[in-house]
C-alpha cells in the first residue's frame, strides 16, 4: 500500500501558470525514489508539497491514505517526513549530537557513529565539519526522528564525486534496510542510477518508471 | 528537543551576541530602577514635606493704616496703645473651625495682668518696678488648641483644658501653682484696669517640655513657667476696655499643605468678618516652593521613564529585528523539521529573557550605585533652596508678637524641626519586582515586533529564502 500518495495536485505561484498541473503518483515504503527534470521544473516544489511545507492549490496529498491537511503540516513534518537540503540546513550554533537530537525518538551517537562521524566530531560546532560530514549529520537527523519518508533536495549537489557516492549509498541502504521512503531530487546521473524508481517531472505531470537496472 | 534547551544553547554558545543583549539590558534595567526608585523617594518626600512643614496662616486684626475700625488712645506719660475695634469674635473662630480641614484654629489674646499675691518665678532681664508682678495672660478660644500644647512644647499633667464656654478660668505652669501652694480648683484673684477683683479659678496645670536656659534672655513676664492661660471672658473682664473685645489673632493650622489655599479662600467667604478690620498672613512659600520643585523632580522622572521604556523598545526591537533576519535559515531548519513556530518564538524570547534575569539582578547593584548618586545630587539641591527657605519661616512663624521676647520660646520650636525634604532613594523589593515587570513587558514587545516578519512566512517561504 502507498505511504505517499499525491491526487490530482495542481500547484501555482501566481496563479498564472501552473507549476505541477493535476500530477498524480504513489510512492511506497522500502524504496528509493529519484525526481529528475530540468531546472525550474518543479522538482523543489512538489518536494515541499509532498514534505508539508506548502499547501497545493488544488488536489491532495495522502499520508497512510489519510490527507496531511486533517492533522496538520506540523504534525505531517515533525512525524512523517524528513527533509534534508542540498545546504545541509543545519543549526550552526549546534553540535551535530544537539542537531541530530533536535527532533530525535531515540539515541543519536549510534546513529552518526554508523554514518562515519567519530565520536569527537559529533561533539564538535557543526561548522567544523566538511560538507560531506555536514550532510552525514543531516541525514543522522533524518533517520533518528523516525518518520518513515525522508525528502531530499539535491542532498550531494554541493559534495564531491566519492562522498556523493557514499551519501547515496547510505540514503538507498536506509530505503531498503530501515523500510523507509526515500525521495532524492536530482541532477545526477549517478545517483539516478542507484533509484529503484524514476519520476520525471514534464510539463507539470509526472512520468513514473521503474530503473531497469535494479 | 525541548525550546528552553534550545534557548539555552543559543545563549551559551552565541557568547557576543548573548554579552551585548547583557549589556543592553543591564543599562536599560539600571535606568528604569533609577527612574521608579527616584519616583518612589520623591513621592516620599512629598509626603514627609507636608506633614513636617504642615501647613498654617494667620488671621489678625489688620494694623496698617487701611483698617478704618484702629484707633490709637495715649497711655500714662509716654505709652500709646493701638487697637482695632473689631476683633476675633468666638462665632468667627467657630466658623473657621467648621470649615474641612481646618486642624486647630489657635485664637488668642496675650497681655500682661498683675497678680499681686503670687510669687513668681524671676526672669533675667532687669524690668520695671511696675511688672515685678506681672505675668503674660493668654486669652484663648480653647486652650486646646492652642499652639503651644498642639505643638507638645506644653502638656496638660492636671486638671482640665480651657473650652470656648468657660469664665474665670485658668490653667498654670506645675511650678507656679507648686511655688504658690496651688493646685486645681484654687481661685487666684487679679483687678481690672479700673481696680474690680476678678477671681479665676484653676482648672489645669500645665508642664513646658522644657524651660528657659539660664543664659537665654529672658524678663519675669516671659518666663514660661509664669505663663496664665484665660478664657476670652476672663480677658475681657481684666482688661475691662474696649481694646479687648476678642481675639487679636488666630492661628490656623490645616491638616494639607497643599489645601491651603482652598481654606484660605473659603475663610474669606465667611461673612462674620469684615474684612477692611483683618488681615491674613500665609506663608505657604517654604511649601510651595519645595513641593515645586519635587513636583518638578516627579514629572521629570515619569518622564524619563516614559522615555527610557520607549528607548529600549526601539533599540530592542531593532537589534532582535537585524539578528531575526540573520536567523531565517534557522527558523526555516526548525520549522522544516516540524518544529512548532510558537515552540520557535518561545525559544527567542527565552533566550532574551535568560539574559534578561541576569541583567535584571545584577542591576540592582548597578541600580542602587546609580539612584544614590541621583539622589545625592537632588539633596544637595533640595538643602540649598530650603535652608533660605527656613530662614524665611521662622521669622514669619509669630508675626503678631506684641510683647518684645515673645519670639524666644514660640520659634525655638519650629527652628528645631528639620523642613528639608530628604530624597531617600534606595530600590527595594518593590522596584525590582517593577522593574521585572516592566523588563519582561518590554522585551515581550520587542521580541514580538522583530519576530513578525518572520513568522508571518510559511514554511516553504522561509526555506526558499535561505538558499
Ligand atoms: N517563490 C516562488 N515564486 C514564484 N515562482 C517560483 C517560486 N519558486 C519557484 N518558482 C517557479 O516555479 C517553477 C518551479 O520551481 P522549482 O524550484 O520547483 O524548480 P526546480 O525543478 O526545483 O528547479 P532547480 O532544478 O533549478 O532547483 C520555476 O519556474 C520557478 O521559477
Ligand atoms: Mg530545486
Amino acid at each position: 500500500m502507498a505511504i505517499l500518495e499525491i491526487k490530482n495536485v495542481t500547484y501555482s505561484y501566481d496563479k498564472k501558470r501552473n507549476v505541477l498541473n493535476g500530477m498524480s503518483g504513489e510512492l511506497v515504503s522500502g524504496k528509493l525514489y529519484a525526481i529528475l527534470g530540468p531546472s525550474g521544473s518543479g522538482k523543489t516544489t512538489l518536494l515541499s508539497l509532498l514534505g508539508g511545507l506548502d499547501v497545493p492549490t488544488k488536489g491532495t496529498v495522502l499520508f497512510n491514505g489519510e490527507d496531511i491537511l486533517n492533522k496538520g503540516l506540523d504534525y505531517h513534518r515533525r512525524h512523517n517526513v524528513a527533509l534534508i537540503f542540498q545546504s545541509y540546513n543545519l543549526i550552526d550554533y549546534m553540535t551535530p549530537l544537539e542537531n541530530t537530537r533536535l527532533t530525535a525518538r531515540q539515541e543519536v551517537l549510534p546513529i552518526l557513529t554508523r554514518l562515519g562521524l567519530s565520536k569527537e566530531e559529533a561533539k564538535r560546532n557543526v561548522l567544523q565539519l566538511s560538507g560531506g560530514q555536514q550532510q552525514r549529520v543531516a541525514i543522522a537527523r533524518a533517520l533518528a526522528s523516525d518518520a518513515p519518508i525522508i525528502l531530499a533536495d539535491e542532498p550531494t549537489g554541493n559534495l564531491d564525486e566519492d562522498t556523493a557516492t557514499e551519501i547515496t549509498a547510505i540514503l538507498k541502504e536506509s530505503a531498503h534496510q530501515l523500510n523507509k521512503c526515500v525521495i532524492v531530487v536530482t541532477h545526477s546521473n549517478e545517483v539516478a542510477k542507484q533509484a529503484d524508481v524514476i519520476l520525471r517531472i514534464k510539463r507539470g505531470n509526472l512520468q513514473i518508471s521503474n530503473n531497469e537496472r535494479n | 528537543m525541548s525550546f528552553l534547551k534550545r534557548a539555552w544553547l543559543y545563549v551559551t554558545r552565541k557568547k557576543g551576541k548573548s554579552l551585548l543583549l547583557f549589556i543592553i539590558l543591564l543599562v536599560m534595567a539600571t535606568f528604569v530602577l533609577t527612574g521608579l526608585s527616584l519616583g518612589k523617594a520623591s513621592d516620599n518626600a512629598q509626603q514627609e514635606l507636608r506633614q513636617s512643614l504642615g501647613g498654617e496662616f494667620l488671621l489678625s486684626v489688620d494694623y496698617s493704616q487701611n483698617n478704618p475700625y484702629l484707633i490709637t488712645e495715649s497711655m500714662g506719660e509716654t505709652g500709646t496703645v493701638m487697637y482695632s475695634t473689631k476683633q476675633i469674635t468666638p462665632e468667627i473662630v467657630q466658623s473657621i473651625k467648621e470649615i474641612p480641614g481646618v486642624k486647630y484654629c489657635d485664637a488668642n489674646t496675650e497681655s500682661l495682668a498683675v497678680f499681686a499675691d503670687m510669687s513668681l518665678f524671676a526672669g533675667n532681664i532687669p524690668i520695671d518696678e511696675e511688672y515685678s508682678h506681672s505675668v503674660k495672660t493668654r486669652g484663648v478660644w480653647r486652650s486646646d488648641e492652642s499652639g503651644l500644647f498642639t505643638s507638645g512644647s506644653l502638656t496638660l499633667t492636671a486638671g482640665r483644658h480651657i473650652t470656648e464656654n468657660d469664665t474665670n478660668t485658668a490653667i498654670i505652669s506645675r511650678d507656679l501653682a507648686e511655688k504658690n501652694n496651688l493646685k486645681v480648683g484654687d481661685i487666684i484673684t487679679t483687678h481690672s484696669n479700673d481696680e474690680t477683683e476678678v477671681k479665676i479659678e484653676i482648672v489645669g496645670l500645665f508642664e513646658p517640655k522644657a524651660i528657659e536656659s539660664f543664659t537665654d534672655q529672658v524678663t519675669t513676664y516671659d518666663k514660661i513657667q509664669n505663663h496664665i492661660f484665660i478664657d476670652l471672658a476672663t480677658a475681657i473682664a481684666i482688661e475691662n476696655s474696649s481694646a479687648v473685645q476678642g481675639f487679636f489673632e488666630a492661628t490656623i493650622v490645616v491638616d494639607d499643605p497643599q489645601s491651603m489655599d482652598a481654606i484660605i479662600s473659603a475663610v474669606k467667604e465667611i461673612s462674620l468678618i469684615d474684612w477692611d478690620g483683618f488681615a491674613i498672613t500665609a506663608d505657604n512659600t517654604a511649601y510651595d516652593a519645595a513641593a515645586s520643585s519635587l513636583k518638578q523632580l516627579s514629572q521629570l522622572v515619569s518622564t524619563f521613564l516614559i522615555i527610557i521604556i520607549a528607548v529600549s523598545i526601539v533599540i530592542l526591537s531593532l537589534i532582535l529585528t537585524m539578528w531575526a533576519r540573520g536567523r531565517i535559515h534557522e527558523t526555516g531548519v526548525l520549522l522544516s523539521v516540524g518544529i512548532r513556530k510558537t515552540s520557535v518564538f518561545g525559544q527567542y524570547l527565552t533566550e532574551v529573557l535568560i539574559i534578561a534575569v541576569l541583567a535584571f539582578s545584577l542591576s540592582f547593584f548597578s541600580g542602587n550605585m546609580i539612584a544614590g548618586q541621583v539622589g545625592n545630587y537632588f539633596l544637595g539641591q533640595q538643602n540649598n533652596t530650603s535652608a533660605e527657605q527656613s530662614a524665611d519661616e521662622v521669622a514669619a512663624a509669630d508675626p503678631g508678637g506684641a510683647v518684645a521676647g515673645d519670639d524666644n520660646f514660640l520659634s525655638g520650636d519650629t527652628t528645631d524641626e528639620n523642613t528639608t525634604p530628604e530624597l531617600n532613594v534606595v530600590i527595594s523589593g518593590t522596584e525590582m519586582l517593577q522593574m521585572f515587570g516592566l523588563g519582561i513587558l518590554i522585551i515581550t514587545l520587542s521580541v514580538g515586533m522583530a519576530s513578525v516578519p518572520v513568522m508571518r512566512l510559511k514554511p516553504r517561504e522561509i526555506l526558499s529564502k535561505m538558499s
